[in-house]
């Protein structure tokens, strides 16, 4: 009998414990994989259509690094946020060390970008005689910047993050990539770019003289 | 002696569990000379709708509901067209233009917006590691609805009008422009 009453207390401590560990898993594990994330079918919806005319010369593509990092102001502030982060396996080790961060997010941006001449209002002329052809075309631009998820990795989350989070370090992403356009002067080349693929396609045997203005 | 190894133990786990995360150093980028001439432009909108139901080890629903949208641009490789597809009489110009393409594709991420989120207390909220999951599964999505959406059809339309005008510019009288079916070369 007293054995009996024994198993039963051990099942139910057992039963007790896997029931907690499994809520943990549910609770912390979510983010480690989702295999169970399935998107559901929806329509595409087609917002709106637009005549263009850019000529893209340059193709620029580079990798990002966009970190925010929030620390804790005082002490206090650290020994309760850390505490704090013991429901979560990630976060366990933020009490062990005592950590300084109080959240933190970094993405890994492959992001690609095209510069060019945008004609799409026509603000192009070319003159023309029996020798001579000139063209007359505006600056070359940053045509796009192109940021998208495929191409994005979250390389590590630290607590709670908005969309707003997201989106700032983005924006943060997309100013390097035109920092490092400007960096690399690739306005400038953009114009030889353009000299090229002008001498591609006209086979005329007159004098062509290109402007930039 | 028991001590010693205690506080060495603690000292050790407190070395390892380094506060700062090193972060990776980017890859070198890369610059390319091309001559794309985008003629058309699709603004495209979509809801991503993601369940994540229970399972017999996951106690409860997790469901998402975010919109997003696409900026996509279709155009022709002007690199692409070789020698021999511009021909030349007098001041007769025919040009054979290559199968329009995708030449660019940008999924804002500042028009991403979570709409609504519902998930049950035993469930982990969505993190930003899931939801830019679900919004690479949306852009894979959108990328293999294009052909349906006539852009290309779009772009052909455009990209004729757009070289038939520029060669007319020149003074060419009668400007020919053909697409190349891709089942041609």
């Amino acid at each position: 009998m007293r054995n009996k009453i024994r198993f039963l207390k051990n099942l139910v401590v057992l039963l007790v414990v896997g029931g907690l560990g499994l809520l943990m898993y549910n609770k912390c594990s979510a983010s480690k994989g989702n295999d169970g994330l399935k998107l559901s079918d929806s329509p595409l919806h087609v917002e709106s259509i637009r005549k263009i005319a850019e000529l893209a010369t340059i193709s620029f593509k580079d990798e990002v690094v966009a970190d925010t990092v929030e620390r804790y102001k005082n002490d206090t502030e650290k020994v309760t946020g850390n505490l704090a982060k013991m429901n979560d396996l990630e976060g366990l080790k933020d009490v062990l060390s005592l950590s300084t961060v109080k959240r933190r997010l970094t993405l890994i941006i492959k992001g690609e970008a095209k510069v060019g001449f945008d004609l799409t209002d026509k603000n192009y002329r070319i003159d023309q005689n029996k020798d001579t052809i000139w063209f007359h075309f505006p600056k070359a631009k940053i045509l796009s910047v192109n940021l998208n998820p495929m191409e994005t990795e979250v390389f590590q989350e630290n607590g709670t993050w908005s969309d707003w989070g997201r989106k700032a370090l983005m924006r943060k992403a997309k100013t390097i990539i035109e920092k490092d356009i400007a960096n690399a002067k690739l306005i400038q080349k953009a114009e030889h770019g353009m000299d090229e693929v002008l001498r591609k396609v006209l086979r005329d045997e007159r004098k062509i003289l290109i402007y930039y203005e | 002696m028991r001590k010693f190894f205690l506080i060495l133990f603690v000292f050790t786990i407190l070395m390892a569990c380094s506060d700062e995360n090193k972060l990776p150093k980017p890859d070198i980028y890369e610059i390319r000379e091309i001559g794309e001439l985008s003629t058309t432009e699709y603004v495209f909108s979509k809801v991503l709708r993601v369940d994540d139901p229970a399972e017999w080890y996951k106690f409860g629903d997790r469901k998402i509901l975010l919109s997003c949208k696409a900026k996509v641009k279709a155009g022709i490789d002007l690199n692409a067209i070789p020698n021999e597809d511009i021909t030349l009489k007098g001041d007769k110009i025919t040009i054979q233009l290559p199968s329009p393409r995708i030449t660019s594709f940008n999924m804002d991420p500042n028009s991403v917006r979570t709409e609504v989120v519902d998930v049950d207390g035993f469930r982990s909220q969505f993190s930003q590691k899931d939801i830019n999951e679900i919004l690479q599964m949306g852009e894979k999505s959108i990328r293999s609805s294009l052909l349906a959406t006539g852009i290309y059809k779009e772009a052909e339309k455009n990209a004729i009008s757009f070289i038939k005008e520029f060669y007319q510019q020149m003074g060419y009288s009668e400007v020919i422009v053909k697409i190349r079916k891709q089942d041609e070369k």
